[in-house]
């Protein structure tokens, strides 16, 4: 059945059915050439025969006149061609029609030239079954009257050997292009997959995705493969640039910041404060702590979407990594009075990976569920497999994020509006999608009526 | 303890050799990797800081330099980037362990303070034990004053990490990457939720404490 599908996608696809269509055109033209050329063959032929018999008979006139009745006569009993009577016929009839010589016993025929079929010719002998009829030429011999003719036997032959020729010939031609066009079909099918393959790993966010070389060829497809691979290299470079610029921010940053949190330091470790500066001075350093861990996370997120930690990629099971997360999180919910629980469906699931990545955006999820809940709220994790994939859950039955909003936390420093209170960066679920990104997974935020539900489908 | 700081940041280096001074260790500075190399050779040190973007001769080739010449005295790799990579490669280098800047003197003085070594034999422990707190690392138990504590497998991870480290300042960091392994900062109080279960096992039922909080900075056990 799948086969029947694959089979069913081939033959939908635009250059089979370009190169079907191409096959069905021209096939029509070549049955109009070959019927043309069939008609063409055929009356050529027939007119050949028939000045041949008109050369006898003027041949015989000519006898007749300069020799006399009686040589003409004898040259006709003589020919050597009336011996086959199924092939060539004549007689001889005076005026009143009756037979003076001849190889059949008559002809019901006006005189001139043309063709009778066979039963207009009455014969000597049982005759041949092939012959259809004949081609005939009657001259005037002074008083009597010679009709020469030709039997259609062998234009038959011809016309059956033509017609075969041109048969075989129009199926090898219609078979010929019929692969030509499947093959061609095909590897064109291949070159527009593969700039199909190339543009869904854009979409991805994996902006090193080109159109491969398809060899020397410089054809339409190679051209629009050239046009995809400079528009993606264009992408590329102003995605890198903006995201250069804001690393470069938070890199250049980091040294003041560092500056600033010495010093402050420096003032805490004096020992010569008093009690309310010192208060103040550590709301400072936990201003500045926060600053740092914005600048961090921003970091975080460019090295990650650089993607160089794909190369350390391994096979990682979740299910003893989410039990490290429930472990280490279910406390912490239990001390805010909510619940977390983790169902495995599949304890073999695994995704290639990076472990520690995938441990913080699972850890994201769970604290981001937890911080944006209120006491009683219970937070549900599953790990289960589903056609094509592996899919981690984790919901909660908090307050949610309105329908309109859902994607948009995915934006770094995004917050809803309830949220600016609660302590945090905004950068979060940016972190999320940055390392579901890399791993080639998906996000999804959904209603999980009521509170909300994130899925990250990880592909198989 | 002897402490050799190799970095080029004027500002950075005072920073950190100021304050181990003023914790009454003896330090020496190096602001190029190639100085630091020799001093490395020449001396005995407890401890080593490297930055990764040093003048003459990177972070990274002279962790590998230093190892490459024998020396086995640890190294704390020091780094503007925030590079999970950079980690992986500092470590694979050859050094002991990784703080990116911007920090605070407490997270690098209590790393530098686990970093230095005790005399060995440790790593044949069976029983690890601080003042009347008992743990047996084959059998898993954990007793105080001779009374069987129930500890969750996690609980006996943290508390054998504090007792391994005992008198020493581990912060919460340290905690986080020893204990959990994550890399990562959480935003919800992960490590005082499981200390402060701990300590409900290890602490309240007895006289004394023996679970300490160091403000500012993290936690030590010590009798």
């Amino acid at each position: 059945m799948a086969d029947m599908a694959a089979v069913m996608r081939f033959l939908r696809s635009t250059s089979v059915r370009l190169s079907l269509r191409f096959a069905a055109l021209y096939s029509i033209v070549t049955a109009l050439i070959f019927g043309l050329t069939y008609h063409f063959a055929d009356r050529e032929i027939t007119e050949w025969v028939a000045q041949q018999l008109a050369d006898d008979a003027a041949g015989f006139a000519a006898l007749y006149e300069h020799e006399g009745p009686d040589a003409t006569l004898q040259k006709l009993n003589g020919y050597p061609g009336f011996n086959f009577e199924d092939y060539r016929i004549y007689l001889l009839q005076d005026a009143k029609g009756t037979v003076l010589a001849g190889n059949v016993a008559g002809i019901d025929w006006q005189g001139g030239s043309g063709y009778v079929p066979l039963d207009h010719v009455r014969a000597l002998h049982p005759r041949d079954d092939d012959v259809a009829g004949y081609l005939l030429h009657t001259v005037q011999l002074g008083p009597n009257r010679l009709t020469l003719g030709t039997s259609t036997y062998f234009l038959e032959e011809l016309r059956e050997v033509l017609e075969r020729g041109l048969a075989v010939g129009f199926i090898l031609l219609l078979l010929a292009g019929l692969v030509a066009g499947v093959i061609v079909g095909r590897k064109t099918e291949r070159r527009l997959a593969e700039i199909s393959g190339t543009l869904k790993s854009v979409a991805l966010g994996q902006l090193e995705a080109r159109v491969p070389a398809a060899g020397h060829e410089a054809d339409d497809l190679a051209r629009v493969a050239t046009e995809i691979n400079r528009t993606i290299n264009q992408l590329q470079h102003m995605v890198e640039s903006q995201k250069q610029i804001s690393a470069d921010i938070a890199h250049d940053l980091r040294t003041p910041m560092q500056r600033l949190r010495q010093r402050l330091d420096a003032i805490a470790q004096s020992g010569q404060l008093s009690p309310q500066s010192e208060d103040e001075l550590a709301g400072a350093i936990e201003v500045v702590d926060d600053l740092i861990d914005t600048f961090h996370g921003l970091l975080r997120i460019a090295e990650i979407e650089s993607g160089r930690r794909r190369e350390r990629f391994t096979d990682i099971a979740l299910a003893p990594l989410l039990a490290r997360l429930e472990d280490a999180y279910g406390p912490v919910a239990e001390e805010n009075g909510q619940t977390l629980r983790l169902t495995i469906t599949d304890g073999d699931a695994t995704v290639h990976g990076d472990q520690q990545l995938l441990t913080q955006m699972i850890a994201n999820l769970m604290e981001n569920a937890m911080r944006h809940s209120p006491s009683g709220t219970g937070i549900a994790v599953t790990l289960s497999r589903e056609p094509g994939g592996v899919l981690v859950k984790v919901a909660d039955n908090g307050p949610g994020i309105p329908a309109g909003e859902r994607e948009k936390v995915l934006r770094r420093f995004y917050r809803l509006e309830k949220s600016r209170t609660t302590p945090g960066n905004g950068l979060g679920l940016s972190l999320v999608k940055a390392i579901a990104d890399l791993h080639g997974a998906t996000v999804t935020l959904a209603d999980n009526a009521p509170g909300l539900r994130i899925a990250i489908r990880f592909a198989a | 303890m002897r402490v050799l700081v190799v970095e080029d940041h004027a500002e950075t280096a005072e920073y950190i050799t100021s304050s181990l001074r003023a914790q009454g260790h003896a330090v020496d500075h190096c602001a190029n990797g190639r100085d630091g190399f020799l001093h490395a050779l020449d001396n005995d040190y407890d401890v080593m800081v490297f930055d990764r973007m040093l003048p003459g001769l990177d972070g990274l080739t002279l962790i590998k330099s230093v190892r490459g010449a024998g020396v086995e005295t640890p190294i704390l790799f020091l780094s503007a980037m925030d590079g999970i990579d950079d980690r992986v490669e500092g470590l694979e280098a050859g050094s002991d362990d990784y703080l990116v800047k911007p920090f605070s003197f407490q997270e690098l003085s209590a790393r530098l303070a686990a970093l230095t070594r005790r005399p060995p034999l440790k790593t044949e422990e069976t029983v690890l034990q601080v003042a009347d707190l008992e743990m047996n690392l084959i059998r898993r138990t954990v007793t105080r004053g001779g009374v069987p504590l129930d500890l969750q497998p996690r609980e006996f991870s943290l508390l054998e990490y504090l007792m391994r480290n005992a008198g020493r300042v581990l912060t919460r960091t340290m905690l986080l990457e020893s204990v959990w392994d994550f890399h990562f900062d959480p935003k919800t109080n992960v490590v005082e939720t499981h200390i402060s279960r701990l300590r409900n096992k290890v602490d309240k039922p007895f006289a004394t404490e023996l679970i300490h909080t160091v403000r500012g900075a993290g936690y030590s056990l010590h009798g």
